[in-house]
């Protein structure tokens, strides 16, 4: 009797749920792959393998709760969906021409794609899986982000040298800032009155005052004793610091040094340096976790991942990953059993 | 058939005379191994690094052609999609025809080829003909 009771609450519970926890998605580029790490262990605990991925990963992110990936593909032109739970690919949508970095929108129904050989903004419908609207941006379309308060999507251009503000409610250009020269990665404070980004041929970081769409400072990142970078066409495009990351308080601004091999730390708003960190090769992208105490750098030239205790300001360790890792993105998720 | 042994003959002599020409342009110079000469399938790439330079040999289904695997937009190390057939790069999509041409931008200049001789079962280039990485 009592092992029947026993059973009947196995029965009703049914079975034990998926523990949700904290990853790091690394998208491999020439691996066609993702890497999974958790967090904070800081071991990689799966990889999403390239017969699902493939094609070229440019950019990962993911959906609020964690239960979607959303990834760009250059060699494909297009955007697929993976589920975080089974890693099976739930949908794709091509988008003609080279996809970069993606943005959700609040309320997750409209992913934004900047087509970078089209200067467009594409629009997806993540109901209908549609691009629904395509926006003229500039020349190059590269980085996107969704401000803090959910009203605007902000897009920077490579080529164009300009940022463009899309008004997420009826999904239009609502204005367009001219920029001193193209636009590499970039962070908005969290009160959205203050945009910092990383230019081509720049040492360091422009901070944009978006109440007056003016350059209100240039932050030049350290030397550490050796001659400034130099980028050039030929070389690196114009390439100099590739990844800047702002911890989710705002407080703390971690900036690459790409052509220099290290990262540095900022306090923030006020942009003191308070420490650079050496890492591996080619430093490209920045991510903090949930809880800010990690900053994490993907090294894509040597396929490894700087994981940086902000408060420390140190290389806590550093995992290997797949081949050219570049974007991530931090998720809470259930990973398939 | 007297002929045809004459043809035959006149193409092995050729064959060997533009071997022993490319042997001859890269005497006296430092030859690196890049690959097995079977094991790029027609119409694949293999990658590898030399000097760290990264290198793609190509099988483009008449015979192994070796490129420096770095793109020319932007200065990336460059993979190959196996179902395109396609020289690709992970920065920004340029993609490379197995001739090194260019089929897709933002880059416009074609890939470096470098000099290179099948033998004895193996592919070799003159080291000396890479300069260094430039990302590196």
């Amino acid at each position: 009797m009592r092992a029947m009771g026993l059973l009947s609450v196995v029965l009703i519970a049914g079975p034990v749920a998926a523990q949700t926890k904290e990853y790091l998605y690394v998208g491999n580029t020439l691996a066609g792959t993702v890497s999974v790490i958790e967090i904070p262990a800081h071991k990689v605990v799966g990889t999403i393998p390239a017969t699902v991925v493939g094609n070229g990963p440019d950019d990962v992110i993911s959906s609020r709760n964690g239960d979607v990936l959303y990834i760009s593909r250059l060699d494909t032109k297009d955007v697929i969906a993976v589920s975080t739970a089974t890693e099976k690919q739930l949908w794709h949508t091509e988008v003609g021409g080279t996809p970069n970095h993606l943005a959700l929108s609040h309320d997750e129904r409209f992913l934004y794609v900047p087509i970078y050989d089209k200067g467009e903004l594409a629009v997806i419908d993540t109901k209908s899986h549609a691009v629904v609207k395509r926006l003229n941006v500039g020349k190059g379309a590269h980085g996107t982000i969704l401000g803090p308060s959910g009203k605007y999507v902000y897009v920077g251009m490579m080529e164009a040298n300009q940022v463009a503000v899309i008004d997420v409610a009826t999904n239009s250009v609502k204005k367009i800032i001219h920029m001193p020269e193209g636009v590499r990665p970039f962070q908005l404070s969290p009160d959205e009155k203050l945009l910092y980004a990383q230019l081509s041929k720049l040492h360091g970081f422009v901070v944009l005052d978006l109440t007056r769409d003016s350059v209100i400072k240039t932050v030049a990142m350290p030397t550490l004793g050796k001659p400034e970078p130099v980028a050039s066409e030929r070389l690196s495009h114009w390439v100099v610091n590739h990844g800047i990351g702002l911890s989710s308080d705002g407080k703390y601004l971690v900036a690459n040094g790409s052509l220099s091999g290290f990262t540095a730390i900022f306090s923030a708003p006020d942009l003191k340096l308070l420490g650079t960190i050496p890492v591996g090769r080619e430093p490209n992208w920045v991510v903090f976790s949930r809880d800010g105490k990690f900053a994490y750098v993907s090294n894509r030239r040597d396929n490894t991942i700087s994981v940086i205790d902000v408060a420390a300001r140190k290389e806590a360790t550093r995992i290997t990953a797949g081949e050219f890792p570049q974007r991530m993105t931090v998720a809470m998720a259930h990973r398939p059993q | 058939m007297t002929s045809r042994r004459n043809a035959l003959l006149t193409l092995g002599l050729g064959l060997l005379a533009a071997c022993e020409s490319t042997i001859a342009r890269l005497r006296g110079r430092k030859l690196v191994r890049v690959a097995t000469a079977d094991s790029v399938s027609v119409v694949a790439a293999q990658r590898t690094t030399v000097a760290d330079q990264p290198i793609i040999v190509v099988n483009d289904g008449h015979r192994l052609r070796t490129f420096v695997a770095v793109c020319t937009h932007e200065g990336c190390p460059l993979g190959w999609n196996s179902t395109q057939r396609l020289i690709r790069c992970p920065c920004h999509g340029s993609a490379f025809d197995t001739s090194g041409r260019v089929v897709e931008g933002p880059a416009r200049d074609p890939l470096t080829e470098l000099e290179t001789v099948t033998q004895n079962g193996a592919v070799w280039i003159d080291e000396r003909s890479l300069t260094p990485s430039p990302r590196s």
